[in-house]
C-alpha cells in the first residue's frame, strides 16, 4: 500500500542511480572487469605462455642464462638472454593479438576469469589489427616493466581509471568487461 | 578493488593448456640435467622467493619422485596435482578461494625461507 504513490514514477532522488542502471559500477558507463580478475588473467596468460615458451627456447639455446661461478659472481650470457626475450615478445604479441583480437575477445586466462575485450565504442569484437595495436602496446610497458618498475603504471591504471581502463586500453580504445554483460556474439 | 570470497573459474578452457604444460614438464624432466629459472630476488639478494623450487618439484613430481618433490616446494606438487586433475577429471567449473590461495603462497615463502635456512 503505497502511500506516496507519486513516488512511483521517479523512485529513486536526482543523483542517486537505480541498480542495474549503467553507472552503479562506480564511476564506469557500465560493467567492467574488475582488478583481480585480470590480475588473475593475465598470470594464467603469462604461465599458459610462458612455460612451454621458456621449456622451447631452453631446448633451443640451452638451459642457463645465468651461471654463478666458484668466486661467486654471477655470469649472465647476454646473447641468450637477448635471443630468449625476442622469441618469448613474439609468442606473446601473437598470442594476445589473436586472441583478443579474434571473435571472442578473450585470451584463454580471460577466459577462464569470464571477461574480454570490446570496443570501447561499439561494445563489440575488436578485431586482429586493433589486437595487434593493444598486444604491442602491452608488450612496449611489458618490456619497460622489465627494465624500470614505471611499466607497472600501465596495469595499476586502471585502479584509479573510472572505466577501469589500463593504459594499453586507453591507446586502443578498449574496454575489458565481464563476458555475462557483454556476450560474444 | 574488492576481492570476493571465491572466485568462479571456467576450467574448460584449461584442458589443452595443462595437457601441454604437462607434456612441456615431462620433456624437462627426461632432458639430462636440471633446468631452472634463475629466481631474480634470489640472484640478487640470496633471499627465495615463493616460488623457488617450483622447476625442481615439477621435474621430480614427473619422474615419481613425489618425496623430493616435496621437499624441494610443496607448491610445485600440488600445481602439478591440480594441473593433472584438471586434465584428467575434466570440471567445466572450478572454485578457488583468494584467501586459500594467499596462504598457499606464503606457505610456501615459509617454506622456502626454511629451506634456505633463513627461518
Amino acid at each position: 500500500m503505497p502511500q506516496y504513490p507519486q513516488q512511483a514514477h521517479q523512485p529513486y532522488p536526482p543523483g542517486m542511480v537505480p541498480p542495474g542502471a549503467p553507472g552503479m559500477y562506480g564511476k564506469a558507463t557500465g560493467p567492467r572487469a574488475g582488478f583481480w580478475q585480470r590480475v588473475g588473467a593475465a598470470i594464467l596468460d603469462g604461465l599458459i605462455v610462458g612455460v612451454p615458451a621458456w621449456i622451447v627456447t631452453a631446448i633451443l639455446f640451452g638451459l642457463k642464462i645465468a651461471t654463478k661461478r666458484i668466486d661467486g659472481t654471477v655470469h649472465v650470457d647476454a646473447g641468450k638472454l637477448f635471443a630468449e626475450v625476442l622469441i618469448g615478445s613474439v609468442v606473446v604479441l601473437l598470442y594476445r593479438a589473436l586472441l583478443d583480437g579474434g571473435p571472442r575477445g578473450q585470451t584463454i586466462g580471460k577466459r577462464v576469469v569470464g571477461i574480454r575485450v570490446v570496443d570501447a565504442s561499439t561494445g563489440t569484437v575488436i578485431g586482429y589489427p586493433r589486437g595487434f595495436g593493444r598486444a604491442g602496446a602491452k608488450l612496449l610497458f611489458d618490456l619497460l616493466m622489465y627494465a624500470c618498475l614505471i611499466g607497472l603504471l600501465d596495469y595499476l591504471w586502471m585502479l584509479w581509471d573510472a572505466e577501469n581502463q589500463t593504459l594499453h586500453d586507453k591507446m586502443v580504445n578498449t574496454y575489458v568487461v565481464p563476458v555475462e554483460a557483454y556476450p560474444i556474439q | 578493488v574488492r576481492l570476493r570470497a571465491a572466485w568462479e573459474l571456467d576450467a574448460r578452457a584449461l584442458r589443452t593448456p595443462g595437457a601441454v604444460a604437462l607434456g612441456a614438464a615431462a620433456a624437462l624432466a627426461l632432458l639430462p640435467g636440471h633446468a631452472g629459472i634463475p629466481c631474480p630476488l634470489r640472484t640478487a639478494t640470496g633471499v627465495p622467493c615463493p616460488f623457488c623450487g617450483t622447476t625442481t618439484s615439477a621435474e621430480d613430481a614427473l619422474r615419481g619422485h613425489l618425496g623430493a618433490a616435496a621437499a624441494a616446494s610443496p607448491l610445485g606438487l600440488l600445481g602439478i596435482a591440480v594441473v593433472a586433475a584438471l586434465v584428467a577429471f575434466r570440471p567445466a567449473r572450478v572454485r578457488v578461494s583468494p584467501l586459500a590461495l594467499a596462504v598457499a603462497v606464503l606457505g610456501a615463502w615459509l617454506f622456502e625461507l626454511h629451506r634456505f635456512s633463513f627461518l
